[in-house]
């Protein structure tokens, strides 16, 4: 609904369209948008498929473990990210001091295009390899074995045979991974690379609900929803499963030669995406220490992401209890929409409906304007299809000859939910509603716009320390940060991500 | 065995789901103490008939008595929890996240488990060394025992048994059908059994009645079912008759495999079961064994007349027949149908 009033003001004001498209560089903003889109896209898919093929088709000592290190990276949050490497990488930054006594006193810095394009690569691939190394596993390799036997060398097989297979999961992640990237907020704006989600923060700040704050807001909506229609047009069959069970492929020994590339590649891509954030912060944070650098103004932050996620998860459990019994339990026409509904919101970029529950707040209810419900509801409305995904999943063990037997023996629908549905679904629903609790606690732009005067997060404070280059309290908030949600985003997305 | 009490009386019962008739004017008349079978191909409204009774659908129309009492009609439904009926599913339906112990108390009030119903069904059923374990980590053999175990425990007056058996062996079926109706007898409860196997449905029921296209097209003991089916349809559904066309005159009607008496006049269906075929070699016999199926227990032979048509007859196995022997026949019994077109 916050959404579809949106557009509809928008169409509003599209009278004098032509002095906005002169004024405010749309196409400019719209082409740096693309253009990382469509870097970024490319080099995640790259990294994430040679993983996926590295791992899980060739023998090594260690490929597990290396495996594992590789995904990791899925669980820094891209600002946090963008922070490490602006710290470390800027022109006079922790790489040049590192190096000053070799003579080194400046060097061109990373920020812009290419800032951007690596960091969100770095912390984007995972979902490809996730993804896409799911899919390779349980690929029936007797269709290989039948290219080979008709005379398909061993690497025209990828290119020609499985790389095609993999064309849905390819896909599929590709655009996850474009989602992510154009509503991106936090790196880009830590990188000073104007896209449209920062020049909606721009716009914002300079007036609340300017026109070219919705305008660009509804843009970033329809670009959101026009990706998240194809993938999920990509998505009905996941993984390329063959019926019977798939034979597994043998793994495929490397030569001396061969095992130094993929050694040194894997290391590379775990030293850039791994080893250059952790040991970023850990200075930062080992030097605030040395130097009894204050940490009490990160507090009130460490207290407003707890209670924040707090409750943004119990009410997120709650809500979706209901709809994913609706959903799957009665094959109603309203389950059928409500589920549409949900997937839809599914991947709407957090800034837009941040500028979206903002105006609402404003224009409609100035009651809850700048009010700790006004953003709670709009974390809910991004983060509620978690929720739902994790009971959806555990709803579909609760067969209704379940619900049938416990009618049958004189049970009534109050007890059969008590002693049936709910022991069966509250672990999914508590998964889900744990995934909800990450997903606030790292949350940045809707935070920013809707969060209330003295209200703080960890992430609104690595964000703004970071903007003003106060490194080691930035350092400070992301660690504990990441030290909180590291390891369980990392069990629960691997979970979600391969099927 | 002698029943006088009805239990339960469906008429008229109706069900569609959109423009497909799943159910058409459905009677059945089930005796207490019973063990009822409802045999049908699978499509023919067997297993929506028992959801009816249960209470989990409604039907369209009809009505539903218990014990002379509506449970269903237009004004009256009784919800599933409180008729009294117990289920035993196809796919059994055991709550994954309880012990085998604790599916079989489901349905128990504490009382009831105090007062040692739960041990006794345990017993009964022979799965005390089972109680502590999950349903998904015992056999499936052992599965369907609990669920009878638990549709039993709280003392139903009628269980229906869905296809209970077709999820396991044959040797593990034969075994658990003896076992399931000893229980059902010895507890007087009512048993309906829905199934697509006909040795099923004539080795346990006292009464069967097939179903065909959702209507009740005979219902009789197994015996009469079998000896004398009232159509083609239920001839076909227990055993493998020879159906052959013949004209009836004043009683008579002549056939392929010699002339019998029939109970029409006019065009006929003629079916001759192969165990009432007897096979005899005989040089100067009518006809040409073609193949000869051993079993066993019997053996089938298809032999062919001098114009072509092929028939088959159920002999013991002693008799050894090459194929090309020249044999005679013997018909001992036939039952005769108006033809259907």
């Amino acid at each position: 609904m916050p959404v579809i009033y949106m557009l509809w003001r928008f169409v509003n004001f599209s009278r004098s369209l032509s002095s906005f498209f002169q004024s405010w560089d749309v196409f400019g903003l719209l082409f740096n948008t693309i253009s990382v889109f469509i870097a970024v896209v490319i080099s995640s898919l790259i990294v994430g498929l040679l993983i996926s093929i590295v791992t899980v088709r060739f023998e090594f000592a260690g490929s597990k473990i290396l495996f594992t290190l590789c995904a990791l990276p899925l669980v820094i949050p891209s600002y946090i990210g963008a922070l490490t490497y602006i710290s470390a990488f800027s022109p006079k930054g922790l790489f040049v001091q590192l190096f000053n006594s070799l003579g080194l006193e400046e060097i061109a810095g990373i920020d812009g295009f290419l800032g951007s394009w690596l960091v969100l690569t770095l912390f984007t691939y995972p979902y490809v390899q996730l993804i896409c190394s799911s899919a390779l596993r349980n690929l029936d390799s007797t269709v290989e074995d039948a290219a080979r036997s008709l005379g398909v060398s061993q690497l025209k097989v990828y290119t020609n045979v499985v790389i095609p297979r993999l064309k849905k999961p390819i896909i599929y992640s590709g655009l996850l991974v474009g989602l992510y990237v154009i509503s991106d907020f936090g790196a880009v704006s830590l990188m000073r690379y104007s896209t449209v989600t920062k020049a909606i923060y721009a716009y914002y700040e300079f007036s609340i609900l300017g026109d070219p704050v919705i305008f660009y807001s509804s843009l970033l909506i329809v670009l959101a929803l026009i990706i998240s229609f194809v993938q999920r047009g990509s998505a009905t069959s996941r993984s390329a499963k063959v019926s019977g069970t798939p034979r597994v492929p043998k793994k495929i020994k490397l030569e001396r030669s061969g095992k130094m590339l993929t050694y040194s590649f894997l290391g590379f891509v775990i030293f850039l995406g791994l080893i250059i954030p952790i040991s970023v912060l850990s200075f930062w944070l080992l030097r605030g220490i040395y130097y009894g650098n204050d940490v009490s103004s990160s507090l009130p932050g460490i207290f407003g992401s707890f209670s924040a996620a707090i409750v943004t998860s119990i009410f997120a459990i709650i809500i979706s209890m209901p709809i994913v019994i609706l959903i799957s339990q009665y094959k109603s026409k309203f389950g059928d929409i409500l589920e549409k509904l949900m997937l839809s919101l599914y991947g709407l970029p957090h800034i837009a409906v941040g500028v979206s529950i903002l105006f609402i707040s404003v224009k409609i209810f100035p009651g809850i304007y700048q009010s700790f419900f006004a953003l709670v509801v709009s974390y809910l409305i991004v983060f509620l299809p978690q929720a739902i995904g994790g009971g959806q999943a555990s709803m579909e063990q609760v067969k209704s000859t379940y619900i049938e037997a416990s009618l049958g023996l004189g049970l009534s629908k109050v007890e059969t939910f008590q002693k049936i549905t709910f022991p069966l679904i509250y672990r999914g629903l508590f998964a889900g509603g744990a995934l909800v609790f990450l997903s606030t606690m790292k949350e940045l732009p809707q935070t920013l716009l809707l969060r209330p005067t003295e209200f703080n997060t960890m992430a609104v404070d690595v964000w703004s320390f970071a903007s003003e280059a106060l490194f080691t309290q930035a350092a400070f908030s992301a660690f504990i940060l990441l030290a909180i949600s590291a390891i369980p985003t990392y069990i629960l997305s691997t979970r979600n991500l391969t099927v | 065995m002698v029943f006088d009490n009805l239990i339960i009386r469906a008429r008229s019962l109706s069900k569609s789901y959109g423009s497909e008739d799943v159910l058409t004017d459905f009677n059945i008349d089930i005796w207490y103490g019973s063990i009822f079978g409802i045999l049908g191909v699978s499509g023919s409204g067997k297993t929506t008939a028992l959801r009816l009774l249960a209470g989990f659908e409604n039907p369209d129309q009809g009505t539903i008595e218990m014990h002379n009492k509506v449970i269903f009609d237009e004004k009256t439904n009784v919800p599933p929890e409180k008729r009294k009926i117990g289920m035993v599913f196809q796919d059994y339906a055991l709550f994954p996240h309880l012990t085998v112990e604790k599916n079989i108390a489901f349905g128990l009030s504490k009382e009831e488990i105090k007062n040692g119903r739960l041990d006794e069904v345990i017993s009964m059923t022979n799965l005390s060394s089972y109680r502590k374990k999950f349903p998904q980590d015992i056999s499936g053999g052992q599965q369907q025992r609990v669920a009878l175990a638990r549709a039993l425990a709280p003392k139903p007056e009628v269980v229906l048994l869905d296809e209970p058996f077709t999820s396991l062996d044959a040797q593990m079926a034969r075994d658990l059908r003896e076992e399931v109706v000893s229980l059902l007898r010895a507890t007087k409860t009512t048993g309906i059994i829905v199934t697509h196997d006909q040795e099923e449905a004539l080795s346990v029921c006292d009464i069967v009645s097939v179903l065909e296209n959702g209507k009740v097209i005979q219902s009789a003991t197994p015996q009469e079912i079998y000896l004398n089916p009232i159509s083609q349809t239920v001839a076909n559904s227990v055993g493998d008759p020879n159906i052959i066309k013949g004209i009836s005159t004043n009683g008579r009607v002549k056939t392929s495999l010699g002339t019998f008496n029939s109970a029409y006049d006019g065009e006929l269906d003629v079916s001759i079961r192969p165990e009432c075929i007897e096979v005899n070699l005989d040089s100067n016999g009518d006809y040409v064994v073609k193949e000869c199926i051993f079993y066993g227990h019997d053996q089938v032979i298809s032999f062919e007349n001098k114009n072509g048509e092929i028939f088959r007859a159920r002999s013991l196995p002693s008799m050894i027949f090459e194929p090309g022997d020249i044999v005679c026949i013997d018909v001992t019994e036939v039952t005769t149908f108006p033809s259907k077109n």
